[in-house]
């Protein structure tokens, strides 16, 4: 506590700008809690008896106190302005900002993800590496004899097991045959039930001698109640955590892309409230809202009654960023500040981004074939990024310009 | 220097035609500018022109001597002026936390920002207050507070409307004698302009004062100018007799009686002196007696 005091009371006197993004306090807050709950679910381990979790089942677990969090985290963003108290940013601090509020819908994300990334991690972790190949192992061949009807052949001390040519566990490839002898064979059909009842609760109830006789009597064992609770099911999914990693589902190159957005725009959001007052602010960001209904509208209409095409439409997406350029920059040149400006100046910012996105659409609707669609869409991808950076730069000033005018009434 | 020149100032609002029409003053340095009128009248209306928040119609300003809105733009305009609107916006946090936040963001840094607020708050009384919360303080120490906050910024022109319409007389009267201060203090440098209905208070600390009646402007110049050119005195009294025994004591004399209170207008031979003399005279009571003739006051009977 003496530490944040010391540390906030050195960004208030000595950096304003970091002090009111209160990133010393709610970004400890997200690491923090991050690490304790991750510790906790992973000390708390996996039980291979219990039931395979799923993933996103415990993704809402966290909504509720992740929004708690960044209301609380916003209140603060709303108390606190150093331009509208009369002071400066440079554009250095205006990026600095905005990377901070980047970094708190990326921490609030990790919080999000933090229950099911520690389970992911909790269930690689579950079983060694070396464990869980030995164990594979021994199953894959179990299953090949006491699930899937091998033909059995003995001769003399020797039996044969003769492969169906099946799928074993965990795609290890087609079982072959397999010759043991007697005492091999008994000492492999305990360690099929060890290792079959190490992963499963109810496993199975046979000692070595029933299974051997289950097997020449060539009945089949049952498979496992459902598949998410079989030991296949677990034995694969433990496998895939440990191969590609806990975190695999979660950082993913098109997750991280996507998420990417969400985080920028969230990030762009919180950075045009610091601009603009509150009022304009919350009808721009209804006016947004309402905008997949507008164009829902405004679609029907042009498909539907003039029969418009595709080009038609990206003219007409064309002509809204001009109509609303200009609208901006006739406010800018104006004397006195236009409400409407303001809010058409938020609404041209967020849509900024995405005009790479329809170009390139656009570009791509006109091509009969869809060559090097993935190389070329990164690359209107991080075109997009740096519009939006840039968007900060120039928005910064006409923001500055449309408040700092005196209003008409 | 004029810190700021109104000509021909005009301003109308569509909604409900409401009209400030042909407003010229000026505002001189280190003077404190009362702006007075009845309620709708555009004292709100001029103090928003005066700081930049609210667009003219027609007519022209200058600031800061003779610099026009273009030539100066509106940034640096408004960064030379602190505006106190009538209801001043709430804050959040720690009294000092607040102050030094906005000394920080205006480059006093570290250190020297608590020896700039300490000094600033002990100057207006505040020090005993500073620890606590917005919530914890009455609406004069938060009318002070801001005062102070503003002043961190080193502004050259305190725009302040009715400051003193929520106060007690004595936060008052504290309120309007820090301005005093601060207006004469040399090293600040600020003027200010207020609006205000209290009359009295008012025209005790003003230099100068600006009389809106109707989106008009009556007056405009030094408080001690106002009745120069008058052509009758003006009295203010209450007492133990009623408006037949004040019409036959004196010739010349106009009577309207509001509740208890009798307004008169003589001859501007009669002084308020002899005025009063001739009634006691006549064995009454005055409970209550006002020369307004050289007030504002009078402009209200107009």
């Amino acid at each position: 506590m003496k530490l944040y005091q010391s540390i906030n009371n050195y960004l208030l006197r000595n950096h304003p700008n970091i002090w009111i993004t209160r990133i010393h306090l709610f970004a400890p807050i997200a690491i923090v809690v991050f690490v304790l709950l991750f510790g906790l679910n992973a000390l708390m381990g996996y039980n291979l008896h219990d039931k395979m979790p799923r993933i996103e089942d415990s993704i809402p677990l966290m909504i509720i106190p992740i929004l708690v969090y960044l209301v609380y985290w916003f209140v603060f963003q709303a108390r606190y302005n150093v331009e509208k108290s009369g002071g400066k940013l440079n554009l250095f601090q205006d990026y600095l900002n905005y990377f901070s509020y980047f970094l708190i819908f990326f921490l609030s994300f990790m919080l999000l993800m933090v229950i099911p990334m520690s389970t992911a991690y909790k269930i690689s972790n579950s079983v060694s590496k070396d464990q869980l190949q030995k164990d594979i192992k021994i199953l894959n061949t179990g299953y090949g004899i006491f699930n899937e009807n091998y033909n059995i052949e003995k001769n003399e001390d020797i039996i044969t097991f003769r492969s169906p040519n099946k799928f074993g566990y965990s795609n290890h490839g087609i079982v072959k045959d397999i010759k043991l002898s007697t005492k091999a064979f008994e000492k492999m059909t305990t360690n099929y039930i060890n290792t079959f009842n190490k992963y499963d609760k109810k496993g199975i109830t046979l000692n070595t001698s029933e299974l051997i006789r289950h097997a020449f009597s060539n009945d089949v064992l049952p498979d496992s109640q459902s598949w998410r609770n079989s030991v296949r099911y677990k034995v694969d999914r433990i496998q895939e955590l440990q191969k590609k990693g806990c975190c695999h589902e979660f950082t993913d190159d098109s997750v991280f892309m996507i998420l990417g957005v969400f985080l920028a725009m969230f990030a762009l959001l919180v950075w045009i409230f610091k601009q603009i007052h509150w009022k304009h602010y919350v009808f721009g960001l209804v006016s947004i809202l309402l905008t997949p209904m507008l164009i829902g509208i405004v679609g029907l209409i042009f498909f539907e009654v003039f029969d418009f095409d595709e080009s038609g439409v990206f003219l007409l997406v064309y002509a809204l960023y001009i109509g609303f350029a200009i609208k901006v920059i006739a406010a800018v040149l104006s004397p006195q500040s236009n409400k409407s400006a303001i809010v058409m100046a938020m609404y041209l910012q967020l849509a900024l981004p995405f005009l790479p996105v329809i170009i390139f659409g656009d570009y791509m609707s006109k091509r009969s074939y869809f060559d090097g669609f993935e190389d070329h869409f990164v690359t209107v991808y991080i075109v997009s990024w740096i519009v939006g950076l840039i968007s900060i730069a120039v928005f910064k000033y006409i923001y500055k310009r449309l408040t700092v005018l005196p209003s008409k009434k | 220097m004029n810190l700021f020149t109104a000509k021909n100032l005009s301003k109308t609002y569509s909604n409900n035609g409401f009209k400030l029409q042909n407003i010229n003053f000026d505002l001189q340095s280190g003077h404190i500018s009362g702006v007075v009128g009845e309620n709708g009248n555009g004292k709100t209306t001029l103090l928003r022109i005066v700081a930049g928040d609210l667009s003219f119609d027609e007519g022209e300003v200058t600031y800061f001597g003779n610099g026009t809105i273009d030539t100066l733009g509106w940034e640096k305009i408004k960064s030379r002026i602190a505006y106190i609107p009538q209801r001043i916006p709430r804050w959040y946090g720690g009294l000092r936390d607040n102050l030094i936040f906005e000394a920080a963001i205006r480059n006093i840094k570290s250190d020297k920002a608590d020896a700039v607020i300490d000094e600033l708050v002990e100057k207006l009384g505040l020090t005993k207050y500073i620890h606590l919360k917005w919530s914890e303080i009455s609406t004069g120490y938060r009318l002070r507070f801001q005062l102070a906050k503003m002043l961190i910024g080193s502004p050259d022109l305190l725009v302040l409307d009715e400051p003193i319409a929520n106060l007690d007389i004595n936060a008052q009267n504290k309120f309007l004698a820090d301005l005093r201060d601060i207006v004469s203090d040399e090293n600040r440098k600020v003027s200010v302009i207020l609006s205000s209905q209290q009359l009295h208070e008012i025209e005790n600390i003003a230099d100068s004062v600006i009389f809106l009646k109707a989106g008009q402007l009556v007056y405009a110049g030094e408080v001690n100018k106002i009745g120069e050119s008058r052509t009758h005195n003006e009295f203010e009294l209450q007492g133990d007799f009623d408006k037949a025994f004040l019409t036959n004591l004196f010739k010349d004399i106009e009577v309207n009686q509001i509740a208890k209170t009798f307004h008169v207008k003589v001859s501007l031979e009669l002084t308020s002196s002899d005025f009063i003399k001739t009634i006691l005279k006549q064995n009454k009571t005055v409970h209550y007696f006002r020369d307004i003739s050289s007030s504002t006051r009078k402009l209200f009977n107009q």
